[in-house]
């Protein structure tokens, strides 16, 4: 079991890191990255194609991601089923909340996640 | 760690990393001429406002601050003040003559026309260049720099690569005695509370979360969804979803160090270390308050591409984005997307830009000062009447 060097502290930078896994590239990042423990995401640092496969360390547990999209480069994953209106962690941190029930290896983007914060419209 | 570097002492004490002799128009009456002169003379560079007339309050003060700091500023050796009347540019020139470089001062409607102003003009600061050229560069430290952090067209190789990165280099220049300021504080919206845990001074610490507040507060009061404002249509193309998940990659570029100082829009740190600075977060205006308050250089991190620099202090272009790399190499000065692909860790990377920003703070040309790419923009809080 491989485990991501993200101990979280109150008053950190949001963690950045990148800890050891497989998929991992030569000597640096992994394709499929997750940046803290907490995380619910990872994120494509390479396109991937539906029904691509990769395995990845969060929440102290290992997570097998089976693609339902094809993602972007940059674009983020989901490791697990997220409900409606659940965090979306990133970072260790809520980027925002589900707008609808996403399930484990969906594109999460603006299609199914909305910001909490700064919302006129609201 | 500590580099010397060789920079312009000026007679304030502060260091300059360039030597231009500038022609400011002080108002936007003035910027064709300011230009044609700049167009003329060599070593001239023209700044120029697209306000600067019946601009009243706070919002007038801002401007006269945010213009006679950049004359002010340590990269400029000399200044031409113009204006439509002299005494516009007198009320202007009087902020700067203090740092102790050459100003002057030409009114159009004084010259007669915009081809005498000109012509005036072109031979007062042909003497300024010619003077300027004699100051020599001398030994001085890199620490002494104030360094403004600044990203731009991002995406998610941003949070992860290139503003990381540009955090670690902040960490050093810090830790050497130098300074640094993050600016753009609607961009801490969902980790002002990273940024707050990381002020001792809870003055400072409330002052953030106000400035913060202020701009969700804008927000919310012009009844908009922020998206697709910020994040950008660039940014979301990208992969950045949300504003918060933007503003924690954002914050990264300022590094882990605590925040010493919050400063008001285009003014100066009184203290070394991480500074804020409240600016908005377009980032011509925000290298605009930064380069006003003193810095330097700036760093500016970008993921999908974003060619723009300040005025006055060079700009280096850095990105993580591997595709962006390739694509806008004409307008990048260090790629920092080996470390994506695997070829180089973010503390190597860190070590080239630190080892590019000190060639370039002793002359070394950045991408955006030989193609002129640079904006002065200052920002405006009211009305012209």
């Amino acid at each position: 079991m491989n485990h991501t060097n993200n101990e979280s502290t109150p008053g950190r930078s949001p963690n950045t890191g990148v800890g050891p896994g497989e998929g991992r590239l030569a000597r640096g990042m992994s394709r499929v990255l997750v940046l803290d423990d907490r995380d619910n995401v990872a994120t494509c640092m390479a396109e991937m194609k539906a029904g691509d496969t990769t395995e990845v360390t969060a929440q102290k547990e290992r997570w097998r991601i089976s693609f339902h999209d094809a993602i972007p480069f940059g674009h983020k994953v989901s490791l697990c089923d997220i409900d409606a209106g659940d965090g979306i962690v990133k970072y260790g941190e809520v980027i925002g909340k589900a707008s609808r029930r996403i399930k484990a290896g969906e594109h999460v983007h603006v299609h199914n996640v909305e910001s909490i914060r700064a919302r006129g419209d609201q | 760690m500590t580099a010397e570097i060789m920079g312009y002492r000026r007679p304030d004490g502060r260091v300059g990393v360039r030597n231009h002799v500038a022609v400011l128009s002080a108002m936007d009456n003035t910027n064709a001429t300011a230009r044609r002169i700049a167009g003329i003379v060599k070593g001239t560079i023209a700044l120029t406002t697209p306000f600067g007339r019946t601009q009243i309050g706070d919002d007038f003060e801002m401007t006269l601050k945010t213009l006679a700091g950049i004359a002010r500023h340590p990269n400029v050796a000399a200044v031409l003040v113009l204006s439509i009347e002299e005494s516009s540019a007198t009320r202007l020139a009087e902020r700067i003559v203090d740092s102790g470089k050459p100003v002057a001062v030409l009114g159009l409607q004084n010259a007669g026309s915009s081809v005498a102003l000109t012509e005036k003009a072109t031979g007062l600061v042909s003497d300024m260049v010619i003077r300027a050229s004699e100051q020599s560069r001398e030994r001085c430290e890199f620490s002494e720099l104030v360094v403004g952090v600044e990203c731009g067209g991002s995406d998610a190789t941003s949070g992860i690569v290139s503003n990381p990165v540009t955090g670690l280099f902040a960490d050093r220049h810090i830790d050497a005695g130098g300074t640094i300021i993050l600016s753009e504080p609607a961009e801490f919206i969902g980790a002002e509370h990273i940024l707050a845990a990381r002020t001792p001074d809870p003055d400072n610490r409330q002052r953030i979360r106000e400035m913060v507040k202020w701009f969700e507060d804008e927000a919310k009061r012009w009844s908009v969804d922020m998206r697709g404002t910020n994040p950008t249509p660039d940014n979301i193309k990208g992969g950045l979803t949300t504003l918060e998940e933007k503003s924690l990659g954002a914050i990264a570029k300022g590094g882990s160090r605590p925040i010493v100082e919050v400063v008001d829009y285009a003014d100066g740190p009184s203290k070394k270390g991480l500074v804020i600075m409240n600016t908005p977060s377009a980032a011509c205006e925000s290298m605009t308050g930064l380069v006003s308050g003193g810095a330097q250089m700036i760093i500016f991190s970008t993921g999908r591409g974003n060619a723009v620099g300040a005025p006055v202090a060079p700009t280096i272009k850095v990105t993580g984005n591997p595709h962006t790399a390739r694509a806008m190499s004409e307008n990048i000065d260090v790629d920092l997307s080996p470390v994506v692909s695997g070829d180089e860790s973010r503390e190597e990377a860190a070590d080239r830009l630190w080892e590019d920003a000190v060639k370039i703070a002793s002359g070394k040309m950045t991408r955006c000062e030989v193609l002129g790419e640079e904006q002065l923009s200052v920002s405006r809080f009211g009305p012209s009447v």
